[in-house]
């Protein structure tokens, strides 16, 4: 079959619509809507994970919101063990009251370094010097024995004992401790 | 036969061009392919409407965990902060040194010919590490062999648990007073004693490398 020249012209005029087309098709169609799956897909990949990320750091915290209690019973004790104000205020009379209890009726408590601790934030640890210049060894090691099974915050850090010049019978102690305070200030 | 004369075939023939006419099949190509393409477009519509409509959903619930999360992360910092106050705590009173129990030793262990006239000890809480100075006399026949048992004897029943336990004597001089004991004159030394000991745990030695090279075989 011939086909006559305006046939061709025809054939060729509907070649460049169908090109035309195909081009506004994929640029004006197609491209939009990849761009638009595109930006749907790095949103679910990145969205995907951070969500995972948070829900577990939820389930992690109210795990610990459990235990939390149980954490804050034991804290709030050691707290309500320190009395409130200045040490200087509560500690010697305490401690003298304590000596007494225990038959140790000479005692000077004298206030020593004070000191912030790093691994315990909100609190303090303040050195005390305890002297008593008249004791006997037994009454003194029941009194340290009772010291450091009623006072779970206060800590020996030195102990000295040396015997008495006027009286072999007693013995002259000086105690050195520590005592875990709450830091007022914080 | 019969002879058929066709008088319509120049009609027939136009009828033949028009129906064989490129440009008119071209458009019913153009039609079909469109078709297709329209088709295919709106199937894709379809797949990234799924799409974007499941990102939505996941920018909304993001949207709503993302305070969530970040109130739990500051809560976990709080109460970890608390529990790490608390552990220290709870640690800083039972791994106190306890002298009453020592006292104790040391008033068992101290024999009737030796005595005590002072008595100096301390203890590093940070490091574990504890020193002692015992100074005293002690009276016998031979009362440096007698000063040198009771050396033993401290480190072996009073220093007993502690790890690096070391001991040694200060001083040790002889005395020219003598004492009576049981009915006996006994001469006397004048001693001081030092110790220390720790508290830590012993670190674990490492396994010798050809034990573990063994172990692989």
């Amino acid at each position: 079959m011939k086909l006559s020249a305006e046939e061709i012209k025809k054939i060729v005029l509907s070649t460049m619509v169908f090109f035309m087309l195909l081009y506004c098709y994929k640029n004006m169609m197609l491209d939009d809507l990849n761009q638009r799956e595109n930006h749907a897909h790095e949103t679910i990949d990145s969205l995907t994970p951070q969500i995972s990320d948070a829900q577990k750091q939820i389930n992690r915290t109210e795990v610990l919101k459990l235990k939390a209690p149980a954490d804050n019973e034991v804290l709030d004790q050691i707290k309500a063990m320190i009395p409130p104000g200045e040490p200087v205020a509560w500690f010697p009379p305490r401690m003298t009251d304590f000596l007494k209890r225990q038959g140790i009726e000479k005692s000077s408590v004298h206030q020593g370094s004070l000191a912030s601790d790093k691994v315990l934030p909100g609190f303090k640890r303040i050195g005390w010097s305890i002297d008593l210049p008249r004791t006997e060894f037994f009454q003194l090691a029941i009194a340290i024995a009772g010291l450091e099974n009623e006072e779970p915050l206060i800590e020996i850090t030195s102990l000295q004992i040396d015997e008495s010049a006027d009286n072999l019978q007693f013995q002259h102690a000086a105690l050195n401790v520590n005592c875990i305070i709450k830091d007022e200030k914080r | 036969m019969a002879l058929h004369l066709n008088l319509y075939h120049e009609m027939q023939k136009q009828a033949m061009q028009r129906r064989r006419d490129p440009l008119k099949l071209g458009l019913y190509a153009l039609v079909v392919v469109v078709a297709i393409l329209l088709f295919y477009y709106f199937y894709r519509v379809e797949q990234v409407h799924v799409l974007t409509t499941q990102a939505a959903q996941l920018e909304s619930k993001w949207k709503m965990t993302e305070p969530k999360a970040q109130e739990a992360l500051a809560l976990e910092a709080q109460l970890n902060a608390s529990v790490k106050v608390k552990e220290a705590l709870v640690q800083a009173i039972e791994n106190r040194f306890y002298w009453a129990p020592l006292l104790e030793k040391i008033q068992r262990t101290i024999p009737a010919n030796v005595q005590i006239t002072s008595f100096r000890g301390s203890m590093d809480s940070v490091t574990g590490k504890g020193m002692l100075t015992v100074s005293g006399i002690a009276a016998g026949a031979t009362p440096r062999k007698v000063a040198e048992d009771f050396r033993t004897s401290f480190v072996s029943k009073c220093l007993e648990g502690f790890n690096k336990v070391d001991s040694d004597f200060a001083s040790l001089e002889d005395s020219d007073t003598t004492v009576q004991l049981d009915g006996k004159a006994l001469s006397t030394v004048l001693f001081s004693l030092q110790f220390q000991f720790s508290v830590e745990e012993p670190t674990p030695s490492p396994t010798p490398v050809q034990k573990l090279q063994k172990g692989a075989r």
